[in-house]
């Protein structure tokens, strides 16, 4: 099992590692929210990436023929075309296939990227301790089980 | 050049860096500054031939004077 222990200061963020459909990588900035159902990445980064959904969303914009799904923010609803992001790494700790909404999170937060239950779910460990000021993330046997197998079925 | 040098000599505003240096967790602790800027998209479209690149901003999380309900 891979564990990382990251400190924080006010709120729990940390740098994560985006792998792109189009082999490239970026790396920003995050924030924990057990509380979002999704990922949230920058519709600029998922365009950039190669996630063809955004692409689908700039050039026909937001229809139901788009198959865009209604979110649901404290402000109220927003439509948002999911992807699926190949890998998401912070350190060794990988995790593959996560759900997320290209969707931009106003710049005033400071951070790019909403990291909600469909990557922590997959997870063994998520801690936030607040009185160490650290965050704790510890992957999941399962996962690194689906990864192996994958791995040995592309040989 | 580290986190806070940056934050220190381009403050709230958004950077494109190049990560020269990570810790045990995987976290970037020294950078190499390609670009920086006020605004998210352009600092990206600026760095967009660069590969493994890293943006983030240097103001707080969250800044202050702001309340955020995510």
């Amino acid at each position: 099992m891979t564990k990382v222990v990251i400190p924080f200061k006010d709120a729990p963020t940390l740098f994560i590692q985006i792998g792109g459909k189009n082999g490239k990588r970026r790396e920003l900035r995050a924030i924990i929210d057990p509380a979002a159902q999704y990922v949230i990445i920058p519709k600029v980064d998922a365009l950039q990436l190669g996630y063809e959904p955004a692409y689908r969303e700039m050039l026909t914009g937001l229809s139901e023929e788009a198959g865009y799904l209604l979110a649901y923010t404290i402000a109220g609803p927003i439509e948002v075309l999911d992807i699926i992001i190949d890998e998401i790494r912070v350190g060794d700790l990988v995790v593959k296939n996560v759900m997320a909404l290209p969707y931009d999170v106003p710049m005033e937060t400071g951070v790019d990227v909403v990291l909600g239950h469909s990557f922590l779910s997959k997870l063994k460990t998520v801690i936030i301790d607040y009185e160490k000021k650290q965050l704790v993330l510890e992957d999941s046997p399962q996962q690194q089980t689906e990864d192996k197998e994958k791995k040995e079925a592309t040989v | 050049m580290d986190l806070n040098t940056i934050r220190e000599k381009h403050p709230n505003l958004w950077v494109a860096t190049r990560v020269l240096k990570r810790d045990e967790n995987g976290q970037p602790i020294d950078f190499e500054l390609l670009t920086v800027g006020p605004h998210r998209i352009a600092v990206r479209e600026r760095a967009l031939n660069e590969n493994d690149t890293c943006f983030f901003s240097t103001g707080d999380v969250f800044r202050e004077g702001w309340l955020v309900i995510l």
